[in-house]
């Protein structure tokens, strides 16, 4: 249960950023973004130090994970959408990109959680779940690029079932604000 | 060369070298801050090579020749405020980084979408140089401090309950302890 809230959460937080970039532009976005990034960085520490508040306690038992820094997954997302929009060719490209990333990974981790064919090269992940993470992440985003979104969206997902030590945030981002170049 | 354009080259080893000495003394987890360095001092070239965007350049007489994004001075400052995070010296380390950050787009070095750029990316190259760390073995994942401190005091607690209940149980201790002063009125 804790899974669905925290991916639900993951999708919704992406849309929103992705929607605030398309309006604000990438210069604007950037800045908004670093002030988000000020803010969460903030939060963080006055969380570790025993800071208490009901809202954000609330939040953070319903999504987050067992792990040392609370709000880590959040930052992580922040850190994936600042990176997408400073290396992309363009910004239209990185909210596609962050939309692909937000829909995708979350509908991956869903499915995947009830798949069982194991990918061979990471045990993982499941076909279920990449195969989710295509399909859609392409639903998303081909309104936007039109078929050149199911090669990107074919090329995230195999980057997302990779098995690479760091977060997905930053390797789906970088990737996609690699493929901006090349697509 | 103005003061400003000159001091960029210059002051970036000057808050390098200051931050640094700092971190060695106060963060607990320099291995991954230096991994993080020596990661950004590779990759902040390469990047502005590549993405070759201007500075801005207003407010100062001569600009540094390079591109501009990302700030490298934001991307420095930042892996060390990311580095401090969840001990007492984040509050030494994250308004030193500001400081760095808004100096830069203040001077007119740096767009502010430039500053958000480096800081992004010194936050996310500390985070992942400590996967890296963790992933072959150099270090064990994070604890908190105050996780830590926390965990100490149970042990303690643990240990001190463990030596007196060796002796006598805690509860009959408190009870023979009560039990003269009755007989005694």
């Amino acid at each position: 249960m804790k899974e669905l809230y925290r991916k639900l959460f993951h999708i919704t937080f992406g849309a929103v950023i992705a929607s605030g970039i398309y309006f604000l532009g990438r210069e604007d976005g950037l800045a908004a973004l670093f002030v988000m990034l000020i803010a969460g960085l903030v939060l963080i520490q006055w969380k570790l130090s025993g800071f208490e508040e009901k809202v954000i306690d609330f939040f953070l038992s319903k999504m987050e994970r067992k792990v040392t820094i609370p709000g880590i997954g959040a930052l992580m997302f922040l850190l994936g959408a600042i990176l997408a929009l400073s290396f992309s060719k363009t910004a239209f490209f990185a909210v596609v990109v962050l939309l692909v990333f937000a829909f995708g990974d979350g509908a991956s981790t869903l499915v995947g959680m009830k798949g069982s064919h194991r990918i061979f090269y990471n045990k993982r992940k499941t076909w279920e779940g990449s195969l989710a993470f295509f399909l859609t992440a392409s639903i998303v985003s081909v309104f936007f690029l039109g078929p050149t979104a199911l090669l990107l969206c074919l090329i995230l997902a195999v980057v997302e079932s990779l098995p690479i030590p760091f977060d997905d945030n930053f390797t789906i981002t970088l990737a996609g604000a690699a493929l901006s170049y090349i697509l | 060369m103005s003061l400003a354009a000159g001091a960029s080259s210059a002051d970036l080893y000057l808050v390098l070298a200051c931050l640094g000495f700092a971190a060695l003394i106060f963060c607990h987890n320099r291995k991954a801050i230096f991994l993080a360095l020596l990661l950004a001092t590779v990759s902040v070239p390469l990047l502005k090579n590549a993405i070759n965007e201007d500075r801005p350049c207003d407010g100062l007489l001569s600009c540094p020749d390079d591109s501009g994004m990302p700030s490298g001075h934001s991307a420095f400052a930042f892996i060390f405020a990311a580095g401090s995070l969840g001990s007492p010296a984040f509050w030494f380390f994250f308004p030193a980084a500001l400081i760095v950050g808004f100096s830069r787009e203040y001077w007119g070095a740096h767009s502010m979408a430039q500053v958000a750029s480096g800081a992004g990316l010194g936050v996310a190259l500390f985070f992942i140089s400590e996967e890296l760390l963790i992933y072959f073995g150099a270090i064990k994942r994070r604890t908190h401090w105050r996780v830590k401190r926390f965990v100490k005091k149970r042990i303690l607690q643990m240990r001190k309950a463990k030596k007196v209940g060796s002796v006598v149980p805690a509860k009959q201790n408190s009870k023979q302890a009560k039990a003269p002063s009755v007989k005694k009125r």
